[in-house]
């Protein structure tokens, strides 16, 4: 019966994300077209006529398109809007690009067109104020919905092969040019930059990635985060709706983990689309605003000063923004909507986000720890190289752009409130060819640079120097810290193995990464300092506790595998497993309680459970496989035998940690 | 070592205990029973258990109790040892104890300060008929042949006859357990233990009926826990200047503690 209904529901799943899917492909009316508007009756019909413009609702400021007849090759067309001179942007044979002038009243106001003593019909503009409000909100909302949309994709990815993908990459990246593909692929993933960065960290922190080739695949990722987030998002932003209609109801209607984790990510992907189409359009009218356009002076002298200015302002907007990509839709929109920014201008902010975008990563790294600090210098360095090699090149990158794409930056593209011209393209263009030549070129320093960044790690970690007493005390304050983090791991395992959820894993991991290096800094310190039988007691304690580190990773790793492998835990196999996760805790918690206290943990005790958990878990080996299951498969039977080995394993280590905390009185020799 | 020795006894604290210990490390080497049937696994922990017998109106405490220097003790003891390393694979706590179901009767006699000692080792599950009726089982012939040869029947019998001559008859008056270490010189001339974790108990009710070691686990709760240490050094002829020095240095001096004495005053008041 659960079996059917779960059917019923994939079936229904799938026929309405073929029905959404039919109705974004299908064009059944594009809002695109230019629409009518109602003539006035005033007198004075001549040959000359309107007959379209592209939004009747307009602020002072905005360009609009205009369509016509009957107009003749001389005297040039001009354009009057409720009587005031408006400037003309574009002039194509049958439309026009006409500026609402900054002076034009509010409320309603008739447009027209003249060629010498012609005139057209005039047509009804409704004028409003730009609503900062409004737009600053959109611009809020945007960027909200883009950071939740991009950590619930982390989340949908991660869930949906998180452990596989991550060890993969880690297998990947063995030689530099390798690991700057892998970049590439990860900051194509996730767009941003800083989330590029922190997941790289993150894949170094977990020894999946080793320092050298993460400098390469720092810098690919710049790349990859660059180019799609120039390429990518415009295109699939107006479709945001329907895949966020889609994750809904993939959400909705999901019957398996797997399932809620594709929902996850869809509908992260479709949110994040959203958020950064409500940035672009809300950008777009702000920039456009009369009283903002004089600011956009500073940028758009074709002198070295004005080039320097664009590329320190582009720096400053990736290194908020978090990355090139945001800061490409913004100059597009700056440039579309003002027509005010020159394309060699536009580029060099583009060519600035290259520093940005470093020190971001950069600072991700320098936060992360002494693993990965030394990546910061090196990549500050491709940062600060690329914008000048960027800005130096610029007239290359214009050409080109140039010459694939057409000069005319006039061409038109009719959008809704806006003027697109092909700008937009030649961006792309020319800022993804200068940014793959750059790190080309990169390429050939790479070797030379990962080697001294490597070589320096070794005398970052520097243990703190402390007297024997104070250093007893506070590795012993930082042991309980850590062996508590050790016990949210452990829960952290269990929920994800009982009920799929990964989420906490996940956040389990950056605290175990934490709680290792703290670890090793400790046992430095301890290793440093003249020996007594305290300090060698407290040597094998921390020795211990990275051993009962290593356990508690493994499980957490196989709760993931237990997931990533469809394991979906019975009532019998989850009593099993709560069991020896009791077990386990108590052993936490004794070994907490004692080291708080400054006493050694009964050892009696701890024996006794961990005989107790290698009963559990001979217990489960004596289970014939699979019992009770509808359905299974020998991946089934290994992902619990992977589970209920590591927690046995946990218990060992437990143990071993509270031997090693005791004092035997009566062991004498 | 089971002759006639000198026998010295000190009680000691922790500190002082593993001080000495740590000189009988570097000058002895370290001993373990590696008779036929021991055990041989590495990194044991050495345990005993020792069952004194008495009769009902405590006629060999009293004995003991009015004259240090002469007395009979009549005491069962049972050898084990525990690998706490074991227990990361044991499924069970009685996998980490390795034992035989020996008890080895000692008929300690002390004439002033020398002690001597015989000692026949006894099938656990024959011990009451031993007691009761003086029985004499084959397999109790055949362990004790490997020590005595010829003379086993006769040591035997004189045990069981020793037993039949108390006026009341003789049974299992209290408990001891304590971890062993023992240090020894290759001539069997010297030979020191260090017993920790002194443990008085009352005997269980099925103590015979058992299949298992008395392990302290299995003993119920301690009546006493003696928080110092016993060092016992036992030697033919004087103590070597170095252990003398040690003792000195950390003003260890002898002390006429009797486990058997303490067990019985501890379980009986």
């Amino acid at each position: 019966m659960a079996n059917q209904r779960r059917r019923w529901r994939a079936g229904l799943r799938w026929l309405l994300t073929l029905a959404v899917i039919a109705y974004a492909v299908t064009d059944w009316g594009s809002d695109e077209e230019p629409k009518p508007a109602e003539p006035s009756d005033e007198p004075g019909i001549t040959s000359l006529r309107i007959t379209s413009i592209s939004d009747a609702d307009v602020n002072p400021g905005d360009a609009v398109v205009v369509t016509f007849q009957g107009a003749d090759a001389d005297p040039p067309i001009e354009a009057k809007v409720a009587g005031h001179s408006a400037p003309i942007l574009v002039h194509e044979a049958n439309s026009v690009v006409v500026r609402v002038p900054a002076a034009t009243p509010f409320g309603r106001a008739g447009l027209r067109l003249s060629q010498g003593s012609r005139r057209s019909k005039a047509w009804d503009l409704h004028v409003r104020a730009t609503n900062h409000r409004k737009l600053i909100g959109r611009l809020l909302g945007g960027l909200a919905l883009f950071v939740y949309g991009l950590g619930l994709l982390a989340s949908g990815v991660r869930g949906f092969a998180g452990l596989r993908v991550r060890t993969l990459l880690g297998r990947l990246t063995r030689s530099p040019t390798k690991s700057v593909g892998v970049g590439v692929l990860v900051g194509a993933v996730t767009q941003l930059t800083t989330s590029a960065a922190a997941l790289t960290v993150s894949l170094v922190d977990a020894r999946l990635l080793a320092l050298a080739p993460t400098i390469g695949v720092f810098v690919g990722a710049q790349l990859g985060a660059a180019i799609t987030g120039a390429l990518l998002p415009v295109g699939f932003a107006r479709e945001s709706l329907l895949v966020i209609a889609i994750g809904v109801l993939w959400m909705r209607l999901a019957t398996a983990r797997q399932t809620r984790t594709v929902a996850q990510l869809v509908l992260g992907a479709g949110l994040m689309l959203y958020g950064l189409h409500l940035l672009q359009s809300s950008i777009e009218p702000l920039v456009s605003d009369p009283k903002i356009l004089p600011y956009l002076e500073y940028l758009r002298d074709d002198d070295v000063v004005s080039k320097l200015t664009c590329a320190a302002t582009g720096a400053l907007l990736a290194l908020a923004l978090q990355g090139p990509g945001p800061v490409y839709v913004l100059v597009v929109g700056l440039a579309q909507a003002s027509g005010a920014l020159p394309f060699g201008n536009a580029l060099a902010i583009l060519a600035g986000t290259n520093l940005g975008a470093a020190l971001g990563m950069a600072l991700i790294a320098w936060q992360a720890g002494p693993l990965t600090r030394p990546l910061v210098k090196p990549h500050v360095l491709f940062g600060a190289f690329a914008t000048a090699l960027a800005l130096v090149t610029l007239p290359i990158w214009t050409a080109i752009a140039n010459a694939v794409m057409g000069g005319d930056s006039g061409m038109l593209e009719y959008g809704h409130t806006v003027v697109r011209t092909n700008i937009s393209g030649r961006l792309a263009l020319g800022f993804a060819t200068s940014e793959l030549a750059i790190v080309g070129l990169w390429l050939s320093v790479l070797p030379a640079l990962t080697s001294i960044a490597t070589r320096r790690r070794a005398v970052e970690i520097v243990p703190p120097a402390m007297g024997s007493n104070a250093l007893l005390v506070s590795a012993q304050r930082e042991l309980t810290r850590i062996l508590d983090c050790h016990r949210l791991a452990l829960d952290a395992a269990l929920e994800t193995s009982c009920t799929g959820d990964r989420m906490r894993a996940a956040e389990s991991e950056e605290a175990l990464i934490d709680a290792r290096r703290s670890m090793e800094l400790q046992y430095s310190a301890v290793a440093a300092t003249p020996s007594d039988p305290q300090l060698e007691r407290l040597s094998r304690t921390i020795a211990a506790g990275l051993q009962l580190q290593r356990a508690v990773e493994q499980l957490i790793t196989a709760a993931e595998l237990g997931v990533e492998r469809g394991l979906r835990l019975i009532s019998d196999e989850q009593t099993r497993l709560r069991a020896m996760h009791a077990l386990a805790r108590e052993s936490f918690d004794a070994a907490i309680t004692a080291l708080e206290c400054g006493v050694a943990p009964d050892l009696e005790a701890a024996g006794a459970r961990e005989i107790r958990t290698n009963v559990l878990e001979a217990e489960n080996r004596s289970v014939p496989a699979l019992v009770g299951r509808a359905r299974g498969s020998a991946s089934f039977r290994f992902g619990i035998a992977e589970l209920v080995d590591s927690y046995e394993q946990v218990g060992n280590h437990l143990f071993r940690l509270c031997k090693a905390m005791g004092d035997d009185s009566d062991d004498l020799v | 070592m089971t002759a006639h020795r000198r026998e010295a006894k000190y009680l000691v604290s922790m500190d002082q205990a593993r001080a000495v210990a740590a000189v009988l490390t570097r000058e002895l080497e370290s001993h373990r029973h590696r008779g036929e049937g021991a055990n041989a696994l590495p990194a044991a922990h050495h345990y005993v258990t020792t069952i004194y017998f008495d009769t009902a109106s405590r006629t060999l405490f009293r004995a003991a109790h009015d004259s240090a220097d002469n007395h009979v003790k009549l005491r069962a003891k049972e050898y084990y040892d525990v690998h706490p390393g074991l227990t990361e694979t044991a499924t069970d706590r009685r996998q980490l104890v390795r034992f035989q179901p020996i008890l080895w009767l000692e008929l300690k006699q002390r004439d002033g300060v020398h002690t001597g000692k015989r000692r026949i080792g006894i099938p656990r599950r024959d011990v009451p008929a031993f007691f009761e009726h003086g029985q004499i089982s084959q397999e109790m012939v055949n362990i004790q042949e490997a020590t005595y040869g010829r003379e086993t029947r006769a040591v035997l019998g004189a045990v069981a006859e020793l037993c039949a001559s108390c006026d009341e008859p003789l049974r299992a008056d209290c408990l001891v357990n304590y971890r062993r270490t023992a240090w020894q010189d290759p001539a069997g001339a010297l030979r020191v233990t260090i017993d920790t974790g002194l443990a008085l108990f009352a005997p269980p009710v099925d103590l015979w009926e058992r299949d298992r070691a008395l392990t302290r686990q299995t003993l119920g709760a301690p009546v006493t826990v003696e928080a110092r240490r016993v060092l016992e050094i036992k030697s033919h002829g004087e103590q070597p200047g170095w252990l003398a020095d040690v003792l000195r240095e950390h003003d260890i001096r002898p002390d006429a503690f009797s486990k058997f004495e303490a067990a019985s005053k501890a379980v009986h008041g």
